[in-house]
């Protein structure tokens, strides 16, 4: 569109005839739009008429649009000769949300060590996530290195933010009363499951100390997680049959969640099949 | 049996040269299924561009004209194509068909009473030498399908739509005279009271166009081209609404749709069925005032036709998650009106594997002068298209004012910088290729490109707008 028409339009054919259109092309569609028009005098006006003239630029410009010059490319990423993220652990990513993103920082350290190579999505939406925190930031560095640094290099928007965490973070404080979740994990990891379970079932471990029982759940050994599932699923299942349907319930199917994800996720980032 | 009509009469019927010239070009037999005449009645099946054909039912005793299309010109130029058939001795003598009578009896012409067949009731512009009305059967209760009833509702919804473009016309025309610096227009009652009103005039997708419209003044350096490029192609679709009746069957009624004109789903669904290996190329939600508007885009791998899904929802509400990005599925699509980008997905044969959709993908990718081309025939087919897709292979590169283009090494076009999560689909674009082009399916619009697709590693990342979670519900 023409300089002359938007200045038509700006100023209103009240004050400022409407040009006549730039293009042959147009100027013709526009001719036979007012002889078309010629009975209706509100039709054949000057405010239609410069009406008829945009919409015929408009859709000329949009219909006719060809590429601008050519520039050079950006510099080329150095090439990462590691296999390709899995598509199933690729898609764990995305799922690890809500009380599920306690898995991330796990995700990121399991995936770097096994020697994985990063898939587009997920290094951009790590990268989005680590925004805020120093500590994760390197983590997704770690990763997703050289592609990261390329690309934070062309686009600082994904970057750490101002504001971002240091290093340590503070953690909440565990409360007294079920510190010994975390003794037990570190301590007698073969008793992790019985006692996380004998305290639901008790009523120790209650709903509101549902977020430090899943710092636990998350940092506990592996290997308890087998034994951590079953037991929840009995006690989940117990507990439904006899109607108590309240607090143990529900947080048992939470921390189920929970562990059955980080199972699932470190079995699909271990993932020795097809490494293309 | 009836002596057919001549030439002169059909034309007096027609009223106007133009309307009579858009009979002659319906009037071929191929067109036509299920045609007949009776001593009373002409009638028979126009199967046009659209998936629905048309009954058209002619009266040429009583000169009255009834036919199921959109148009709000009565005689329509399909009434004028059958009369056109007949007198070139196309249309055999048949009994009338049930649908037929049941119309002719509950839509007897008002005549003065005890002037009943006397010829005053013949429309104005029915023939002068008209062969004489014979007195009409007694009035008989409205037929049980409620044929009546739903056509007087069609003719009302017709009558005003036509009344709302008109009253758009008058408020674009106000725009122009007074000028864009008018201080009315920063005023959201200006665009909102005209919005309300083709709300009421059942130009709802006219309506959803002004409010976004309105949400553009003042929201950039150069609303002013942006405002105004988009008032020429609301008054294209308003001068084009105002003539349906004279344009092709198949820009015709995607000229209705464009201005608001409904068409049940279930009607879709119905039609013609286009079978296809349909590749999901790309999604993107965008925000229509108090909705989310999600287009699912679908490429004919066999046809290389595109399609569309629409999908909406409200607040709370789900969008449409049964395509996935990058999924290949066998099956059947159905086409709104005048073969519409807009389509119904119909029966699903077949899913292939989870890799054929990216391969397929970087197979049929163009240049972006390729890609432009194909841009610009869909826009030279629905000028007022407000989105498109095409698959091209590129990459994106910064221009000369620091903003990010799509390029390959012809060429490049800018893109969108104000869609949603613009900057990730840019990240993912690049982190994909590492700075080499790669296949993506990208939308068009008035702004820009927007990259919805990048097709890459064997795998479719779906990176376009994506609805805001805290809007809509997870499906």
């Amino acid at each position: 569109m023409n300089g002359e028409l938007l200045t038509a339009a700006l100023l209103g054919t009240d004050r400022h005839p409407p040009p006549v259109a730039d293009h042959p092309a147009v100027a013709d569609l526009v001719a036979d739009a007012a002889v078309d028009a010629a009975d209706d005098p509100t039709a054949a006006g000057p405010a239609r008429r410069l009406l008829t003239t945009i919409a015929a630029a408009v859709v000329a410009e949009r219909a006719g649009q060809t590429p601008r010059a050519a520039l050079p490319f950006v510099i080329r990423a150095a090439s990462d000769d590691r296999p390709l993220l899995p598509v199933a652990a690729a898609r764990r990513w995305t799922q690890l949300r809500g009380p599920l993103a306690a898995l991330r920082p796990e995700y990121l350290a399991a995936a770097t060590a096994a020697g994985w190579r990063p898939s587009a999505d997920v290094l951009v939406a790590m990268l989005g996530w680590a925004r805020g925190s120093v500590r994760h930031h390197r983590a997704v560095l770690a990763f997703g290195d050289p592609l990261a640094s390329w690309l934070l290099d062309l686009l600082p928007d994904l970057g750490l933010l101002e504001r971002a965490t240091g290093e340590h973070e503070q953690h909440q404080p565990v409360p007294p009363e079920i510190v010994t979740i975390f003794e037990t994990a570190a301590e007698r990891p073969a008793d992790f499951a019985a006692h996380l379970v004998a305290g639901i079932g008790d009523g120790s471990y209650r709903w509101a100390h549902r977020g430090v029982l899943s710092n636990a759940v998350v940092s506990a050994p592996v290997a308890v997680l087998a034994a951590a599932a079953e037991q929840l699923t009995q006690l989940h299942d117990d507990a439904l049959r006899l109607g108590d349907s309240g607090g143990p319930v529900a947080l048992c199917a939470a921390l189920l969640e929970l562990v059955t994800t980080r199972r699932a996720m470190l079995t699909e980032l271990q993932f020795t099949g097809d490494r293309r | 049996m009836s002596r057919s009509w001549s030439l002169e009469q059909i034309v007096t019927f027609a009223g106007q040269a133009s309307r009579f010239a858009a009979g002659e070009s319906v009037a071929n037999v191929g067109l036509w299924t299920a045609a007949g005449v009776s001593d009373r009645a002409l009638w028979g099946r126009y199967h046009g561009s659209s998936s629905e054909p048309y009954d058209v039912a002619v009266d040429h005793v009583d000169v009255r004209a009834r036919c199921s299309c959109p148009s709000r010109q009565r005689p329509c130029k399909h009434a004028i194509g059958l009369l056109l058939l007949w007198s070139q001795g196309h249309v055999a003598a048949s009994s009338e068909p049930p649908a037929v009578t049941r119309w002719f009896r509950a839509d007897q012409p008002i005549a003065p009473a005890g002037d009943a067949g006397n010829g005053d009731a013949q429309p104005a512009d029915a023939p002068s030498d008209a062969p004489p009305a014979p007195t009409p059967p007694p009035p008989e209760p409205p037929g049980d399908d409620g044929s009546g009833d739903r056509d007087t509702a069609r003719d009302q919804r017709i009558a005003r739509l036509l009344a709302g473009l008109v009253e758009l016309e008058r408020w674009l025309d106000d725009r122009m005279r007074t000028g864009l610096a008018d201080p009315a227009l920063a005023r959201f009652d200006t665009w909102d009271e005209l919005a309300a009103r083709l709300t009421d005039a059942r130009a709802s997708a006219l309506a959803n166009r002004i409010r976004r419209l309105a949400g553009k003044v003042g929201a950039s350096s150069d609303w002013h081209r942006r405002v105004l490029a988009e008032l020429g192609v609301l008054s294209l679709i308003a001068a084009g609404g105002r003539r349906v009746p004279e344009l092709p069957d198949g820009l015709a009624d995607r000229v209705a749709t464009a201005c608001g004109w409904q068409v049940r789903t279930a009607d879709v669904a119905g039609g013609t069925a286009e079978t296809d290996d349909w590749l999901v190329a790309g999604r993107s939600d965008v925000r229509e005032d108090l909705i989310e508007v999600r287009r699912v885009w679908l490429h004919g791998l066999r046809s290389r036709r595109w399609a569309m899904v629409l999908s909406f929802a409200a607040y709370q509400q789900t969008l449409d998650e049964s395509l996935r990005v990058g999924q290949v599925i066998s099956g059947d699509v159905h086409r709104y009106p005048g073969a519409s980008l807009r389509v119904v997905v119909g029966e699903r044969t077949h899913l292939a594997a989870a890799d054929v959709g990216s391969r397929a993908a970087t197979e049929i990718a163009s240049s972006l002068a390729a890609g432009c081309a194909d841009v610009g025939a869909a826009i030279s087919a629905e000028p007022w298209a407000e989105r498109l897709a095409t698959i091209v292979t590129a990459t994106v590169t910064i221009d000369e004012h620091g903003h990010w283009v799509l390029a390959d090494e012809h060429g490049t076009l800018p893109i969108a910088a104000s869609e949603r999560d613009v900057t990730a689909a840019i990240a993912t674009v690049l982190a994909a290729g590492g700075g080499r082009p790669v296949a993506m399916t990208v939308e068009w619009t008035a702004e820009g490109y927007v990259p919805l697709t990048v097709f890459a590693d064997g795998r479719a990342y779906d990176v376009g707008p994506r609805a805001d979670g805290d809007f809509v519900e997870a499906a």
